[in-house]
């Protein structure tokens, strides 16, 4: 049994020993010799610390004498040295045998060459850490390549935004800059950089503001700001620079920041200044114009009740410039006559027609104007009507208006008073008959009445000859006080055939003394026309009075004056006046009927001007033909009163 | 009433027509276009112991036939148609030349200048009162 333990011991795998309680060794196993070449001799007691590597001896030591302490075993590494020399690690494990009572009485141990194990798991770890490394290295190529793109990215944007970029430490005037910021500066790229090479380029007039934000930076505060370079190029950059404390290093303040060359937009904003500046001119000069020629403008929201006004418009109205516009407001200084229109403006307006309307304002101050405006629907942004429109002040020119048409008017009496005095004549020569006609009865009537005894059937007669004879007179007066009544133009109903044979009637004489044979073709179906009489009757007067005229040279054939009406179409009536005289030039047909134009040596020459206004006051025409044969006709044509009562619109108040 | 003289010589005026046989009275002939004057005058003349007769136009004189028997012409000077100077010289050419007293309405421009030789007395000027025309008469009937 002792052998084959002894046996036992020597065959175990290990190396086998045991120890006393103070540590010195008592056996150790065939292996334990074989493995170090000691002898049991020379490894008993303390002797194996030798075969102990000296660099862990003192441990090994150390941790023996705790286990011998403490009387708990425990296990420790030290490397163990081979008969040939050589070291290889072991695992020292010691446990305590223990008798009865508890005491320690023995040691053992077994130390087990963990070598090979170590050596594989060394080589494992390396290859694990190689691996490691391999990633590590790729992990951190890659994020380089990132990094690398990344700043790629950043100097292109950089490149692109025209921005550099910088950290710095001003007390140590130590600079990074990248790519772009040399290149703003036109400094050779990865040159050494120092305040005072970047102060050398900031222009003169900027280098005070320079200096102050260095010390303002200095002192640990963030700067924003802006300055001009003038490069090496000869170049003015603007530039904008921004920096931000980002640490302290040893106490010095370290700045990161970017400059921007902001030339351009400089530029730009100047630029948009100067525009803004000629848009302010325009718009001063577009006020002078409204001013001095006397219109407004406007938009206007007619839903929202929102107006905007030109300076002109509310000069016009003498609204307080910039004061809130409503429509009410508007209204408000409209003419009461013409609302009812200026409504119906607004309304043609907002169903989309544009406009042109004529009303009056009276202002706050009481002045009467007239304006004229237009407004044009614009576009719409939403679904409500916004109108654009302009407003001018014309009552200058209305002014203007009424004084030619008093003129006119004035004009127009003048040439009939004129033309009645070429009836003198003719007048007195009607007067007179009757006159004579009266005396003559008068006369009579003394002479019967004195007779013995007195004819009073015979006087009876002279008398009502008598009353006959004067009322006679009297129409010829009354017919002429018409005609030289300064009367406001008042349309009635007319039939053209009776103010023709009016006209003829007071004409009658002039035309016998003339020698003129006289032909009436009258439409007794003529519809009657909406005029003023005693105004066609002017005309009618002038033509007859002109072709008799016209004929006075005539001897070879007959004076023929034809006087004829006509319906004309559905809607107009036409008389004409015919002639056989010495007829017109065809180049003066129209030309007659110019203000001042006669062929006649006395002639005043407006006769038949003012005849065509007169005509065409009434809407109609007044125009001049050559005959086939001798002389002219001259025609005049006017609308029927019914169609002259629907053609007539709402024209300016 | 007119002159002794003139009513004598008047009367002595008076003899057979020819023709139709009839006495005919001397009239004073009226030719005047303008109806007042035609209404008027022939009660006036009576008034003067003249018979008288109107006509509208020289051509209703001469077409009624009583040229002989005129003894006196009172004649308007513009008339449509014949004048009457013109019918003054018509008469002339036929043989009669009778006094005419002339009357018009118009300014003297308008009379031809030979009237007078031709036997025209007098020319009055409308209007013109009974007195005048009674010495435009006188002078007429005197020289028949």
């Amino acid at each position: 049994m002792e052998l084959e333990l002894a046996d036992l011991i020597d065959a175990l795998p290990g190396l086998v020993w045991t120890a006393l309680p103070n540590g010195g060794a008592e056996f150790i196993n065939r292996r334990w010799r074989e493995y170090t070449g000691l002898s049991s001799d020379q490894a008993a007691g303390f002797g194996w610390q030798s075969a102990i590597h000296p660099g862990d001896r003192t441990l090994l030591l150390d941790r023996w004498r705790s286990f011998l302490e403490s009387g708990q075993g425990g296990a420790l590494e030290a490397r163990l040295r081979r008969y040939d020399g050589e070291y290889r690690r072991f695992l020292f494990s010691a446990a305590p045998l223990a008798d009865k009572s508890g005491q320690v009485v023995k040691w053992c141990g077994i130390n087990t060459d963990i070598e090979e194990r170590l050596k594989a798991e060394e080589t494992l770890r390396a290859r694990e850490n190689h691996f490691e490394r391999e990633q590590a290295d790729a992990a951190l190529k890659t994020s380089e390549a990132e990094l690398r793109l990344a700043y790629a990215h950043l100097t292109v944007a950089q490149r692109v935004s025209a921005m550099g970029s910088f950290t710095s430490d001003l007390v140590a005037d130590e600079h990074t800059w990248s790519d772009e910021f040399y290149r703003i500066c036109e400094f050779e790229p990865g040159s050494k950089v120092t305040t005072q090479k970047l102060r050398d380029i900031v222009h003169s007039e900027d280098r005070p503001l320079f200096d102050a934000v260095l010390e303002h930076a200095i002192a640990g505060n963030d700067v924003d700001f802006g300055f001009r370079i003038v490069t090496c190029g000869g170049i003015t950059k603007h530039l904008h620079a921004v920096g931000r404390l980002s640490e302290h290093i040893d106490g010095r303040p370290i700045f990161m920041g970017a400059v921007q060359d902001v030339t351009a937009s400089k530029l730009a904003e100047e630029a948009l200044k100067a525009r803004e500046a000629d848009l302010r001119q325009a718009l001063d000069h577009l006020s002078e114009a409204q001013r001095l020629s006397k219109t407004g403008s406007f938009t206007s929201d007619l839903t929202r009740d929102e107006h905007f006004w030109s300076d002109g418009f509310y000069r016009i109205c003498e609204f307080e410039p910039g004061s809130k516009i409503t429509t009410q407001k508007l209204q408000g200084i409209v003419h009461p006559e013409d609302l009812t229109s200026f409504q119906g403006a607004i309304g043609r307006a907002i169903a989309g027609e544009d406009p042109e309307f004529v009303f009056r304002i009276e202002t706050p101050r009481g002045v009467v104007k007239h304006l004229r405006g237009i407004a044009h629907r614009i576009e719409m942004i939403t679904d409500r009507p916004v109108f654009i429109g302009a407003v001018q002040d014309v009552t200058e020119s209305k002014r203007a208006e009424e004084a030619l048409n008093s003129a006119r008017a004035e004009l127009t009496h003048v040439e009939r008073v004129m033309t009645l005095g070429a009836l003198t004549a003719s007048i007195a020569h009607e007067v007179n008959q009757p006159l004579s006609g009266i005396i003559i009865n008068a006369t009579t009537c003394l002479s019967m009445l004195a007779a013995d005894p007195p004819n009073l059937d015979g006087a009876r007669a002279t008398v009502q000859r008598t009353l006959s004879d004067g009322n006679r007179a009297s129409e010829v007066i009354q017919r002429l006080r018409a005609m030289f009544a300064r009367e406001h133009p008042a349309n009635e109903s007319v039939d053209l055939n009776e103010a023709a044979r009016e006209v003829l009637a007071l004409s009658s004489n002039e035309l016998q003394v003339c020698r003129v044979i006289l032909r009436t073709d009258f439409d007794a179906a003529l519809p009657p026309v909406s005029a003023d009489r005693i105004q066609i009757q002017q005309v009618i007067l002038n033509l007859i009075l002109n072709a008799a005229d016209a004929m006075r040279a005539v001897d070879d054939r007959p004076r023929n004056l034809r006087i004829a009406t006509a319906r004309e179409d559905a809607n107009w009536v036409r008389l004409s006046v015919c002639d056989s005289g010495a007829g017109i030039d065809p180049q003066n047909l129209d030309k007659l009927f110019d203000a001042f134009f006669t062929t006649k040596p006395l002639g005043m020459g407006v006769g038949l001007s003012i005849s065509r206004s007169i005509i065409e006051s009434h809407k109609g025409r007044l125009w001049a033909t050559a005959n086939d044969g001798p002389g002219a006709t001259f025609s005049l044509s006017i609308p029927c009163r019914a169609h002259c009562d629907a053609t007539r619109t709402n024209t300016k108040v | 009433m007119l002159t002794n003289v003139a009513l004598r010589s008047f009367v002595q005026g008076l003899r057979m027509s020819r023709l139709t046989g009839r006495i005919m009275e001397p009239i004073v002939a009226i030719v005047d276009d303008d109806e007042s004057v035609r209404k008027s005058l022939p009660d006036l003349l009576g008034e003067f112991g003249l018979p008288a007769k109107a006509f509208a136009s020289a051509q209703e004189f001469l077409a009624y036939g009583c040229i002989g028997d005129t003894r006196c012409l009172i004649l308007d000077i513009v008339m449509p148609g014949m004048s009457g100077p013109e019918l003054q010289r018509e008469l002339i050419r036929r043989g009669y030349t009778i006094p005419t007293i002339f009357i018009t309405a118009r300014s003297s421009d308008s009379i031809p200048p030979d009237v007078f030789q031709q036997g025209g007395i007098k020319c009055l000027f409308k209007p013109f009162s009974g007195a005048d025309l009674r010495a435009a008469l006188d002078a007429a009937l005197l020289k028949t």
